[in-house]
């Protein structure tokens, strides 16, 4: 879960309730689990739940509060009264939660005991919409890198209608800087599995495609052999380049595809956004030998989804934009997959004296 | 405005457009890429050119200061490289001399997109129809 500091107002994860130090500033802060029993009376607890009387801050001790030691030589003063905003963002706890930092963003909007404005789902009934947000990557700066990274990840790969609907389009660089991370890492890992297996699996192969025709069986081994060996350093060393460059380009294919469906009221920024946070799901490329098949239909959807709503366009307009250069593209290289396929079915049935056997 | 700001409102879309570019001319000029990957699948298997066919020719080919080779390849390509690479050549002699990036309006963005989609087509069609590989 989420939890915001009340001292500096910057969010962090955690995995439990209680007292607990804010990783940014080392206040420490007291996150109460909204599902715990409410103090029995007489307990020395701070009070909470509605209804609950206020803090009394320093002087006498009030019933049900914390105890206020009297003051003596040398003794510290008691603890000073909960700030104006109170402490933590808790429903019905050390007082009225913070109002979330203008255009910043923070745990779930609306849900149980977290302040609104965040990237969270909305709570069952919520409008839809809201401000729009930075991206927790492009907040990396008061984050921490890690943690704004995965974050972003996890919102882009399982919230991409919340996330696109509501990121700012006006930080394009923190987008293709992200995309271009994840591609930088997820390509290199899958070049590399193919530097590591590429020869046993030319081999494996070998047995299963001599009854193909000698120029498909060619052209087929050049395609193997060009996705292994130095190729593969290669594209390894250009990786940020490459995913640099083609974030850009996809971008502006699918820009120019939306522009004739009439479908970019928010301009290039939206577009390049939607690919660049969009790119990011290249990481799935680390996995192994069916990471390539799930980044390309993950990415396909989030494309869908995330430009139907950063463009405003609705995902109509934008499921033509993606998939009319996807079946351009296929014009080029699903002829290599269905002729291949069809000529080594074909192929295979036929025994060397041409006859059939089935 | 101090300089740091203005070079980072100065460096947008544009100038990465025009980066690219450049790249793509340094790549054609000086990487032997006709001789990396394979040819095109769709004409090795099926003798039909793609849409795209003869462009990697055609950059190479006006890169060389060839452009009757790079027309002969594929006439879109060859007017694509000539395009990218004047653009990029215009935008630093824009960067050079302060002016502002001209402004396309959406109308005439969508007539520049429309047309790009129809020449893409035609480009194709005449492929298929010399049925010649560069």
């Amino acid at each position: 879960m989420l939890a915001r500091c009340a001292q500096c107002h910057a969010t962090f994860t955690t995995d439990r309730f209680g007292v607990q130090r804010c990783p940014h500033c080392g206040a420490e802060l007291l996150l109460a689990d909204p599902n715990a029993p409410p103090p029995a009376a007489g307990e020395s607890s701070p009070p909470s739940g509605p209804g609950a009387p206020p803090f009394p801050g320093p002087g006498p001790a009030a019933p049900g509060g914390p105890p206020a030691g009297p003051l003596g030589a040398g003794e510290l003063p008691p603890p000073p009264g909960p700030p104006p905003g109170g402490y933590g963002g808790q429903a019905g706890g050390w007082g009225a939660p913070p109002p979330p930092p203008p255009g910043g963003w923070g745990p779930p909007s609306g849900g149980a005991g977290q302040p609104p404005g965040g990237w969270g789902r909305p709570p069952p009934g919520a409008a839809p919409g809201g401000p729009e947000l930075p991206a927790p990557f492009a907040d990396r700066a008061r984050l921490g890198f890690a943690s704004a990274f995965f974050e972003t990840w996890k919102l882009v790969a399982t919230q991409p209608q919340q996330f696109f609907g509501r990121v700012r389009v006006d930080q394009s660089g923190s987008a293709v800087l992200f995309g271009v991370l994840a591609f930088t890492f997820g390509h290199s890992v899958e070049q590399l599995y193919g530097l590591l297996a590429g020869a046993q699996a030319i081999g494996f192969l070998r047995r299963f495609v001599e009854s193909m025709p000698e120029e498909q069986r060619d052209l087929l081994f050049r395609y193997l052999e060009g996705a292994t060996g130095w190729s593969s350093v290669a594209q390894i060393i250009a990786s940020p380049l490459l995913g640099f460059v083609l974030i850009y380009l996809l971008a502006a294919v699918l820009h120019v595809a939306l522009l004739l469906l009439r479908g970019t009221p928010r301009g290039f920024d939206a577009t390049l956004t939607t690919v660049g946070y969009g790119f990011g799901l290249a990481l799935l490329l680390a996995v192994p030998a069916c990471g390539s098949l799930l980044f390309a239909v993950w990415y396909l959807v989030t494309l869908v989804i995330g430009l139907g709503e950063a463009q405003r366009c609705g995902p109509g307009k934008a499921a033509a934009a993606v998939f009319a250069p996807v079946v351009l593209l296929c014009l080029c290289c699903c002829g290599l997959g269905a002729l291949l396929g069809v000529g080594g079915l074909v192929n295979f049935g036929h025994t060397p004296s041409g006859g059939v056997s089935l | 405005m101090d300089g740091g700001a203005r070079a980072a409102r100065r460096f947008g879309h544009a100038e990465v457009f025009a980066a690219i570019g450049a790249l793509s001319f340094a790549v054609a000029r000086f990487v032997p890429v006709l001789g990396l990957g394979p040819p095109c699948p769709l004409r090795a298997l099926a003798g039909i050119p793609c849409a795209t066919c003869g462009m990697t020719h055609a950059f190479v080919a006006l890169a060389h200061g060839d452009p009757g080779a790079a027309w002969t390849a594929s006439p879109l390509g060859a007017l694509l490289a000539g395009g990218v690479w004047l653009l990029a050549l215009a935008d630093l002699v824009r960067l050079t001399v302060n002016a502002p990036l001209p402004a396309a309006g959406p109308r005439l963005a969508r007539a520049a997109a429309a047309a790009g989609i129809v020449a893409l087509l035609a480009n194709w069609a005449w492929l298929v129809a010399r049925g010649v590989s560069p």
